[in-house]
């Protein structure tokens, strides 16, 4: 079935005179934390090919091509404070040792990032195949998206494809049913997400439905959970103030009454002088509490299978044009469980046209065994290059 | 002598009364300025502190006397491909972004942002009828702009929330075209000018060809130039919603 879709994509694409276009992004990376430095950077070539072949159909796709340098071999708790190296039997069952390293690696990438055909209808939009799919209107968390794993230090970056179909079908003005299928091996696995969506006057509303199974990979193997998740997200203002919120209740195990809750309420304001305002609070009870955190929370989080280390976040943002082709921005997260903190600035410069040039730092504030305690700071550079 | 005085004294109030007031000025300037439908291609350029050009090309669509307008970038890279929808004369701003496919919804608070770091903002863009709620005109006499006889029509805000607290139109008097607006802000500063020039006849409707705004302030300039304009075009009854934005 993939094969019969890229050799339709492919013939398509040949008689439809594709537009091509992507970008060129360098970036380094430099972090120094408590008794260590590190460095690594990447290339990446983004390469994107769109095209029409009638009115009614898009077929677009983009190959992604990134190559690391620098560290490139690391060890995952080098990033954690002691404690959290757990004491495993050793080798020879004479007594207990302490595990030193989890090593991972960044290896050089070179992937279909999305390839789809997007079908308009009067009646209905169908997309097929690797696609962007972003649900939530959050903008630093995302409780009701359970496609994507978002970088809270970058959260406007750009996701991968997921492999899904979705019809959309709008039933009435600003009203539409979604639902997407991500297919895996069997039903029970495949991932299930219904939305609703409506629009009244200011404000856009959506109450959402998805099963998928949750899993958490810990050091000593994975727990696979069947999955229930209940959203709802708002969109709009009050008394002036841009309001972004998302509530997701979670049902682990089919049969289990007791639900998990995960939340963020957010806000956002333009003043008269285009400084713009953003704060988001956010809760997880999938998280763990305050001083419980362990070695398996890093994990869980890391790979993508949960949102958060802890339980609250606070997340606030201001952005300011320094004239026309310089923006500065100032970013700050505070888990409010373990009273550590991240604070960065960054310079954002269009220096020319199609080339943009950031530059973040960061500095971490809190106890060396808390979320942001163990680095001091951190310097990224970006360079992103379009064509 | 006397007489000849009281004579020009005569036909000059005569004219003045034949003048419109205020409010039927601003109902004019705000047709020309909303046609029913229409349908182009618009560039804009941005020249900016260090005078160098940024230019930005988009397809735009305005429908229902510019209470609804959609803009899809096709240039440069950096933006192709995004889409701008805004509904209820500009109250309901959405963005789309191409890369990660999302719509985010803007607060109005968003009007004041620069478009696209020009000098012009959301607001500039769509805010058609949308005057005559939040300002009260007044006619302050007459000024020549470019030569041209202009009714000097001052638009003061009714309520704090709005974005500037004084706009002053020049409006031609021989087919109430406006020709130049200065905006002000709640201290009375001089914030910048928008000056609508090369006006042509296209489809019986009289289209500024050329539109620049001069910041007083940065000293910074942006211009919008028509490629091409249609207005004899209708729209579908679902193409000004989010659905359309994404395609």
């Amino acid at each position: 079935m993939k094969r019969l879709l890229i050799i339709f994509l492919l013939v398509s694409t040949l008689f439809a005179g594709p537009d091509w276009f992507g970008y060129y992004e360098g970036e380094g990376d430099l972090g120094q934390l408590r008794g260590a430095s590190l460095y690594f950077g990447y290339n990446k070539l983004r390469l994107d090919m769109d095209t029409s072949p009638s009115d009614n159909i898009r077929i677009s796709a983009d190959i992604v091509c990134k190559r690391f340098n620098g560290q490139t071999e690391l060890n995952f708790l080098d990033f954690l404070d002691a404690k959290f190296r757990p004491v495993l039997p050793s080798a020879d069952g004479s007594g207990l040792d302490t595990l030193t390293e989890i090593p991972y690696s960044l290896r050089d990438t070179l992937f279909i990032d999305n390839m789809f055909l997007e079908f308009h209808h009067k009646y209905f939009d169908l997309t097929l195949g690797k696609q962007q799919i972003a649900p939530g209107v959050g903008y630093a968390w995302n409780p009701t998206d359970i496609f994507n794993l978002k970088d809270i230090m970058d959260p406007t970056y750009e996701n991968t494809g997921i492999s899904a179909l979705r019809l959309s079908i709008p039933l009435a003005n600003r009203l539409t049913v979604t639902g997407i299928l991500q297919p895996r091996q069997t039903w029970d696995e495949t991932v299930q997400y219904y939305q609703i969506k409506i629009g009244s006057g200011q404000y856009d509303l959506s109450a959402l439905y998805g099963r998928s199974q949750y899993s958490q990979t810990g050091l000593f193997g994975a727990k696979i959970q069947t999955h229930d998740l209940y959203g709802f997200n708002l969109e709009g203002e009050l008394f002036g103030w841009g309001i972004r919120s998302e509530v997701a209740v979670h049902r682990l195990n089919y049969a289990n009454d007791h639900l998990k809750y995960e939340y963020v309420l957010g806000t956002d304001y333009t003043l008269e002088n285009s400084l713009y305002l953003l704060a988001e609070f956010y809760h997880n009870d999938l998280g763990a509490r305050e001083n419980q955190t362990t070695l398996d929370d890093y994990l869980f989080y890391y790979s993508g299978e949960r949102k958060s280390i802890n339980r609250n976040y606070l997340f606030a943002l201001a952005m300011y044009p320094l004239g026309d082709l310089l923006d500065f921005s100032l970013f700050g997260i505070i888990n409010l469980d373990d009273r550590s903190a991240v604070v960065a600035p960054q310079l954002t410069y269009r220096i020319y046209q199609d080339v943009e040039l950031s530059l973040l730092g960061s500095c971490f504030v809190g106890d060396r065994n808390d979320e942001f305690g163990y680095q001091n700071l951190g310097i990224r550079f970006r360079v992103r290059a379009y064509f | 002598m006397q007489r000849l005085f009281l004579l020009f004294l005569l036909c000059e109030s005569v004219l003045f009364a034949q003048d419109p007031g205020g409010p039927q000025i601003l109902d004019k300037v705000i047709a020309h300025m909303n046609p029913e439908n229409a349908q182009g291609v618009m560039e804009q350029t941005i020249v900016t502190t260090s005078g160098e050009k940024r230019t930005f090309k988009y397809d735009t669509f305005m429908g229902n006397h510019g209470e609804n307008s959609l803009m899809r970038y096709l240039e440069p890279s950096r933006v192709k491909g995004n889409a701008l929808l805004m509904t209820d004369y500009s109250d309901n701003i959405w963005m789309y972004n191409r890369r990660t496919d999302r719509v985010r919804k803007l607060a109005s608070h968003a009007k004041k942002q620069k478009f696209e770091g020009s000098d012009f903002t959301y607001e500039d863009m769509g805010s058609g009828d949308s005057w005559k709620n939040d300002f009260t005109p007044v006619l302050k006499g007459f000024e020549k702009i470019n030569m041209e006889r202009c009714f000097k029509l001052e638009l003061q805000s009714k309520s704090a929330g709005v974005s500037y607290k004084k706009m002053i139109c020049f409006v031609r008097s021989s087919d109430f075209f406006p020709l130049q607006i200065d905006y002000y802000d709640e201290n009375n500063v001089f914030l910048k000018s928008l000056l609508l020039e090369d006006i042509q006849t296209i489809d019986g409707v009289l289209t500024p060809m050329k539109m620049v705004m001069r910041n007083h302030l940065d000293q910074t300039e942006s211009e919008m130039k028509y490629i091409n304009i249609t207005y004899n075009v209708s729209f579908e009854k679902d193409f000004f919603t989010e659905r359309n934005l994404k395609k």
